[in-house]
């Protein structure tokens, strides 16, 4: 059994991105491994190369010797190249279609009724521009996963498809997550053409229980002005058109789900406050937005999707919403173990950037200082940490933790004053002093995670755990044995 | 606190006066046991001598132990760590110890010993009660958090070596 999660477009990636934190914290249902594949035209935007930075730290870190725990307990496999981009570079509609050579055939005048001019000639190095319209048909005409082309290495097309089929096929309980917005050009068009066609390549799959397909479907969360420097004549996403756009997905999910049953379970995420973007891009790397809390709610659809049992005898339709319009708090989110797994893993990185990361590299330029910190001597003894392996583990862990970090403010809104527009009780929103470099008010520690009750730590409860505890794991080794004891006293 | 993580003050403490306790009997049975170990002088009364030593070894016992268990105090409830900074506390380890040892000084600069022979058995004798007594009770009990602080704990309770620490 694996889990399979395929993001498509911007969106989709931002919750690839959340996804990864909750895998690092524990919250995915087993120990199952999570492949994760991307598809996006616009493979150098902003968001796309966050998420993709989040998953290669987290791999280069993630063999760590951990022992059991929940700790980094999901092992990702990147798909190779992970991001699968429906269009080469400097392509158009025109080119993708070889319209010059259909000129004046039946065809070619159809294609001209549907696609204005405009959507024909854009390039679509930088996504769709919110047009689904020319998503779809680039989809379907480049996803290749007929047999005869499977396993053929044809532009490069044909991977990551081929591994991801094969992988797929040989699974006896393989569950695929596709997730990405309903509203703008990539993830409207991607996800039902991707997920119409991986139905029917695994048509057997399906019907015998071994395949489920799952989708996340983000509603508009976001709106932007156009920046004026933009070219009026340039193709772009309007966010007025995010409305109407949805309500013609949502119509069309409803009609292909009701005959074809494409997906064996959806989840609709949505908020009713459009957070507006203060940059407007059309794509590539400017293309970078905050993380939001509705990425967080597609995570854990994911991770609900992957804990849900075989499919249900009848259909079931859930709900899940907050209870209070202006806030935002631990019992909101859909998944009772959030808030302490969540919480241990959130107060687990807040302390080692804080404390224990300044205090390794001081002991590694000054060894005579060790006794000053017990736990050093515990667990570094048999580490050489000028050994390139161990050293390239531990930067990738540490820039996982501020990234992390960065996440964290960004669904907690610290620095902004709010989250979107309410409060989010989550974490103590003066806890972090500074987001880059991360800086940690340690007064706010006992109290970091809100609502807690009694169950209050400080830095120096944790420290002095630390120093006594010992981990009896005989799995937990080397480096991943310090971060597991740190793990466990941050309980 | 969850209780995984409980220290075990009391036993730790009660370990220390067990420590400090040892020290002191070797001290103050020292000159009972080895009686032609001491020759007091002709004008002194040997019962009143062992007496006044006896009085000035359980003394320093209760400095020393008094330093000990004052050592553990400000390490466990005294000394904060919320910075990367400012962690070393050595010199109050050294403070704690300096205590005993002066107090060992004074005794036997005021204590007039009346010893014609055998004088340099008895301050070893009380020396190793004011310095191992101390040594080896926070060596092996100091609370966890600085349990490598003495010098040369590492030896005696670092990882691969003679576990005694007292944690839960």
């Amino acid at each position: 059994m694996s889990y399979y999660c395929i993001s498509v477009g911007g969106t989709g990636a931002k919750a690839i991105e959340s996804l990864i934190h909750l895998c690092a914290s524990g919250l995915m249902p087993s120990n199952e491994e999570l492949y994760i594949l991307s598809v996006d035209p616009d493979t150098g935007n902003g968001n796309l190369t966050r998420s993709s930075v989040a998953i290669n730290k987290y791999i280069a870190f993630q063999h760590l010797m951990v022992g059991n725990t929940d700790l980094f307990k999901t092992k990702i496999v990147p798909a190779v190249p992970f991001t699968w981009s429906p269009t080469d570079k400097s392509q158009n509609l025109d080119t993708i279609f070889s319209y010059a050579h259909m000129k004046h055939t039946p065809a070619a005048k159809l294609y001209e009724v549907l696609y204005t001019k405009q959507e024909r000639t854009t390039l679509l190095d930088e996504g769709f521009r919110g047009h689904p319209s020319i998503g779809a048909a680039v989809m379907t005409e480049k996803i290749k996963l007929d047999e005869q082309e499977w396993g053929q290495e044809e532009h490069g097309i044909a991977e990551p498809w081929n591994f991801f089929l094969s992988r797929v096929a040989k699974d006896n309980q393989a569950k695929i997550f596709l997730t990405g917005s309903i509203f703008g050009g990539t993830g409207a068009s991607g996800i039902p053409t991707i997920a119409n066609l991986l139905r029917q390549k695994l048509k057997s799959n399906c019907k015998s229980g071994n395949v489920q397909i799952g989708g996340g479907l983000v509603l508009p969360f976001f709106s932007f002005t156009r920046d004026e420097s933009v070219d009026n004549h340039d193709l772009f996403a309007t966010s007025e058109a995010f409305l109407t756009n949805t309500q013609a997905a949502l119509k069309y999910y409803h009609f292909k789900n009701s005959f074809e049953d494409i997906y064996n379970t959806i989840y609709i995420i949505g908020d009713e406050n459009m957070t507006p973007v203060n940059k407007f891009s059309v794509g590539a790397s400017e293309q970078e937005n905050d993380s939001h809390i509705i990425e967080l709610y597609t995570a854990f659809a994911a991770a609900d999707f992957y804990a849900s049992q075989s499919e249900a005898a009848t259909k079931q339709y859930m709900y899940t919403a907050r209870n209070d319009v202006n806030k935002i708090q631990w019992s909101d989110l859909p998944n009772p173990m959030a808030k302490q797994k969540l919480g241990q893993f959130t107060r687990f990185i807040f302390i080692y950037l804080h404390l224990f990361k300044p205090l390794i590299s001081r002991i590694k330029e000054d060894p005579a200082m060790r006794y000053q910190a017990p736990w050093f001597i515990d667990y570094f003894s048999d580490i050489n940490l000028n050994d390139h392996k161990i050293e390239n583990a531990i930067n990738a862990f540490d820039e996982y933790a501020i990234s992390f970090v960065r996440w964290i403010c960004h669904i907690q809104g610290i620095g902004k004053g709010n989250c979107n527009g309410r409060l989010c009780e989550l974490f103590h929103p003066q806890i972090i002093s500074n987001i880059a470099p991360p800086m940690f008010e340690p007064a706010f520690f006992p109290d970091m995670i809100m609502t807690e009750g009694s169950n209050k730590v400080s830095v120096n409860d944790i420290w002095n755990r630390l120093s006594a505890y010992e981990v009896k794991d005989p799995y937990a080794q080397g480096f991943g044995r310090f971060l597991r004891a740190l793990y466990d006293c941050c309980e | 606190m969850s209780n995984n993580f409980k220290i075990n003050d009391g036993k730790a403490i009660g370990s220390m006066f067990l420590v400090v306790a040892f020290f002191w009997l070797i001290s103050y049975m020292f000159p009972v046991v080895v009686d032609d170990a001491v020759v007091v002088a002709a004008t002194a009364n040997y019962d009143d001598w062992i007496e006044e030593y006896q009085v000035a070894a359980t003394s320093l016992a209760a400095i020393v132990f008094l330093s000990a268990i004052g050592w553990y105090g400000i390490a466990r409830w005294y000394f904060q760590v919320e910075y990367p900074i400012a962690i070393d506390r050595r010199h109050w380890w050294l403070a704690c110890f300096a205590l005993p040892i002066f107090s060992y000084v004074l005794i036997l600069f005021l204590w007039d010993s009346q010893i014609k022979e055998g004088q340099s058995s008895i301050y070893v004798s009380l020396g190793m009660l004011a310095v191992m007594g101390f040594y080896f009770a926070t060596v092996f009990f100091s609370p966890p958090a600085y349990k490598y602080t003495p010098w040369g704990s590492e030896f005696f309770r670092g990882s691969k070596k003679l576990k005694m620490a007292v944690t839960r």
